[in-house]
């Protein structure tokens, strides 16, 4: 199904991810080409397809849940694409069966269930190295497989909170602030990618399979670094501060013209001011020479910041990035998706492909791959996120070579199903204002 | 419980590969580092004055030194330092022999310099096919905004993440991580050993561009996918969600806890802990939605029976039954986290100039880690690396004389 000429082109992953870290972690890797087949639940879908009441009517097309809700969320369609999906109820004999001969054939195995549902499943690290020696194993739990908090519950913010994040976040003497953005989840799956490679890649020298014991904890501390190390050194951790940073005055998110707009300007040095200043001439407070050093402009911070909020509101955030950027002093307009969408500079890279879809139609989805490696040609999607059981001929057929009969025989018993087994919905969607998305657990309880 | 066996096998997942680092400051560091992390032996090259980032605190006792960098320290653990002026025509030549050995050349220069210097890809790879070159850029290597400056705060605001965070009366809020330019060095990393894989397979390397703009812009992939379904733009939300309570940070005795209360039974679960049975069949409070519109009065019937309770009992006692709550750690809080320190993460590396510095560990643990070392002197391998290419002595004592090198 895959192009030969990329990259991933032969490494066969099993993909048993939901939810966003995980199903993250196989796109970036089915997108460089990777043959990633996913395996649902029939009876618990993937999360992503619609589960909880934190997951509003905006993730569906023209916000209409239609026939299938399942096969219309955005959540899901926009992290499955370019893989092969069926379902296989794992807590059967005859599932477990079929899966473990998938493994024999497997290159990798990803999941992101809690800590302790692998080996519940009888697929544990032992028991799937032993089926096959050479297999990369790459469990993405919250906490990591041991230790005292392995069992716990890890959703986006948690891990979010216990890796530090919003302790740092917030306005000055402000309480901690969770973003709501449940931005562990990609973070995690990113790093997932990299995991996975990094694991390949041992196994390609010594022919000796692996198991990597993923937490999604680990990957946000190891991105917490610089407060870390200041409280390994000097005993301290750093209070709240906005947008400020000690290092670089000013430094901030300034109020524009239109109603809700902003800009972020950074001055990272002496010389960085003196270009800022000379693009304010009129505004006779900046150009003392007591503010040439940053130690002069750190003693009247909040004076400066209230200066340059008065002049950036009297203009667009576009004037006031274009003028402070053509002076070589970086600035950025704060963009909704929206404005990412519509930004030229976002235009003439070339980041969103169409992908028609057999319940949405076509829709534009972040695809960046091409970009990256410069040529939009060879990383062309080849496949839409896969409806519930669409590619389960495909999946029981040809990857497990069952014939009719036993196909049908699994859908009599719910080993493998059409359509979802459960209603996937555990409370009614809410109606609420097109203002918000909600943020999704990254594990499913099991 | 027992440490499996198979989390840590003596060999290195990237041992034999070599990687030649023209980066500075955070992204391309960071790249490197991950190399030099799982095993590939990383080459970098500093300016003669040193990678900026040596200037860059954390410091010991906030004493700036250009060697005791805590950043610096970090990003650049394991690595072997270089020192050649590339701006120099000698300078670029031994950038260009120190890339004939090398599988990777990691590069963060403006866009068009690496030509300019004659170190752009066309030029490394015309007698090296294999090579793969990833360079680093602010918002990659074309279009309209290719010269724009940048700094983590630009990247949080371009791309989508500071609109969604923070107070909707206030101003938007960044998170003061280098979180943009260390999702670009992990993409650098993982698309350049998606690349080193296709090597093996057909002899060819790889031009790849990274954009820490575009790194910033995967974390938006839902909410684009959102806009583009249903034309929904996310706004900030404050200290509430408007679709659900408790979604929330309340106070404690001795802190802050953090409550995701989502399914029905946990914010029965929840209302019971607090000794308010009342709520937790209320039938006004089934739903996210409905609890949303009474988040003054459950968060009062909470605050009593949080301020009686130490953070770290609130989080044992949800945890216990299956309820997500959490504590938004501070980094002291975090260096002693019984779950990490169980796990081994933190890690003490001698530092040749600070001596032993606690660190964080890998995103990821593959293979031994004990044997990273820590970070390198300002030039502290010019010789070795330089006589690894058959730069020998005479010639490097001339190279240093007219200070081509350091």
């Amino acid at each position: 199904m895959t192009d030969a000429s990329m990259p991933l082109s032969g490494v066969w992953i099993l993909d048993l991810t939901q939810v966003w870290a995980g199903p993250k972690c196989t796109q970036i890797l089915a997108d460089l080409g990777a043959e990633v087949v996913k395996v649902e639940s029939p009876r618990r879908t993937d999360p992503a397809r619609g589960t909880t009441n934190l997951l509003g009517l905006e993730r569906y097309p023209d916000r209409d849940r239609g026939a299938k809700p399942h096969n219309r969320s955005g959540y899901f369609n926009a992290m499955n694409r370019n893989k092969v999906g069926g379902n296989l109820d794992l807590r059967t004999v005859e599932g477990l069966e079929q899966f473990r001969k998938l493994v024999v054939r497997a290159d990798v195995v990803v999941d992101n269930f809690s800590a302790g549902v692998m080996d519940r499943l009888g697929l544990g690290p032992d028991a799937l190295l032993e089926l096959n020696p050479s297999l990369v194993v790459v469990s993405m739990s919250g906490f990591g497989s041991y230790g005292p908090d392995s069992g716990f519950l890890a959703w986006a913010e948690t891990i979010e909170a216990m890796g530090g994040l919003p302790a740092l976040t917030g306005y000055e003497h402000g309480p901690p602030m969770l973003t709501f953005q449940a931005a562990s989840d990609p973070i995690a799956g990113i790093f997932g990618a990299a995991a996975v490679l990094t694991a390949l890649r041992q196994v390609r020298a010594t022919g000796v399979g692996l198991y990597v014991d993923l937490a999604q904890l680990e990957v946000l501390v190891s991105l917490n670094s610089t407060a870390l190390l200041d409280a390994a050194m000097n005993h301290r951790s750093p209070g709240r501060l906005g947008n400020a940073d000690p290092s670089m005055v000013p430094h901030g998110c300034y109020p524009c013209r239109e109603p809700d707009t902003w800009v972020s300007v950074a001055v990272r040095s002496n010389e960085d001011w003196d270009r800022f200043r000379r693009c304010l001439p009129d505004i006779a407070e900046l150009q003392g020479s007591d503010l040439e050093t940053l130690d002069g402009r750190r003693r009247r911070r909040h004076e400066l910041d209230d200066l340059i909020g008065g002049w950036t509101s009297k203009r667009s955030a576009d004037e006031v990035q274009a003028t402070l950027q053509a002076a070589g002093v970086p600035a950025g307009r704060v963009m909704t998706v929206r404005d990412v969408v519509a930004d030229p500079h976002v235009r003439s890279r070339d980041l969103f492909q169409t992908i028609g879809h057999s319940e949405v139609g076509d829709y534009p989805y972040y695809y960046p791959v091409g970009a990256r490696f410069g040529d939009r040609a060879r990383f062309r999607p080849y496949k839409p996120a896969p409806t519930f059981g669409e590619d389960n001929r495909i999946f029981l057929g040809e990857i497990l070579g069952l014939d009719a009969a036993r196909i049908e025989a699994f859908y009599q018993a719910g080993v493998a199903s059409v359509d979802p087994l459960e209603d996937v919905l555990i409370d009614a969607p809410p109606l609420q204002p097109a203002t918000t998305t909600g943020t999704v657990p990254s594990h499913e309880q099991q | 419980m027992a440490v499996p066996q198979q989390q840590r096998p003596a060999a290195r997942p990237l041992a034999g590969l070599r990687v030649l680092d023209l980066t500075r400051r955070v992204a391309g560091p960071y790249a490197g580092q991950l190399f030099a992390e799982y095993g590939a032996d990383v080459v970098k090259i500093e300016p003669l004055d040193g990678d900026p980032a040596r200037q860059c605190g954390p410091f010991p006792d906030d004493r700036p030194d250009p060697e005791a960098s805590g950043l610096f320290a970090h990003l650049n653990l394991g690595k072997r330092s270089v020192v050649i002026d590339v701006g120099r025509p000698d300078g670029a030549d031994l950038v260009r022999r120190l890339a004939r050995t090398a599988d990777v050349v990691l590069e963060d220069f403006r866009p068009g310099q690496a030509a300019a210097l004659g170190l752009d890809y066309e030029r490394l790879s015309a007698d090296h096919e294999r090579l793969i070159y990833c360079a680093l850029s602010n918002f990659g290597q074309t279009g309209p905004y290719r010269d724009y400056e940048a700094t983590e705060i630009t990247f949080q605001a371009m791309s989508g993440f500071m609109a969604g965070s923070g107070d909707p009366a206030r101003e938007p809020l960044w998170i003061p991580l280098f979180l943009a330019q260390q999702l670009a060095g992990a993409f650098a990393y993982l698309t350049t050993l998606a690349a080193e894989h296709a090597v093996h397979l057909t002899g060819r390397g790889s031009y790849v561009d990274v954009s820490v703009h575009e790194a910033m812009l995967e974390l938006q992939d839902l909410m684009i996918t959102a806009y583009s379904y249903s034309g929904s733009v996310r706004q900030r939300l404050g200290y509430r969600r408007d679709t659900n309570h408790p979604s929330t940070i309340l106070p404690c005795r001795d802190g802050y806890v953090v409550l995701l209360v989502v399914f029905p039974k946990d914010f029965a679960e929840l209302m019971r802990l607090a000794g308010r049975e009342d709520l937790a069949r209320d039938p006004r409070m089934r739903t996210g939605p409905e609890r949303a519109q009474h988040a003054d009065e459950i968060d009062a019937a909470l605050l009593p029976w949080l301020r009686q309770h130490t953070a770290d009992e609130i989080y044992r006692v949800c945890q216990q039954r299956r309820i997500p709550v959490s504590i938004p750690l501070t980094a002291e809080q975090i260096l002693v986290s019984p779950q990490l320190v169980a796990r081994g993460f933190f890690r003490t590396v001698e530092h040749p100039a600070i001596g032993a510095i606690t660190h964080p560990g890998p995103p990821f643990r593959v293979g031994d880690h004990s044997r990273v070392g820590g970070a390198p002197r300002l030039g502290a391998h010019t010789d070795e690396a330089l006589g690894d290419v058959g730069v020998e002595q005479p010639e490097r004592e001339a190279l240093r004389a007219s200070g081509v090198i350091a």
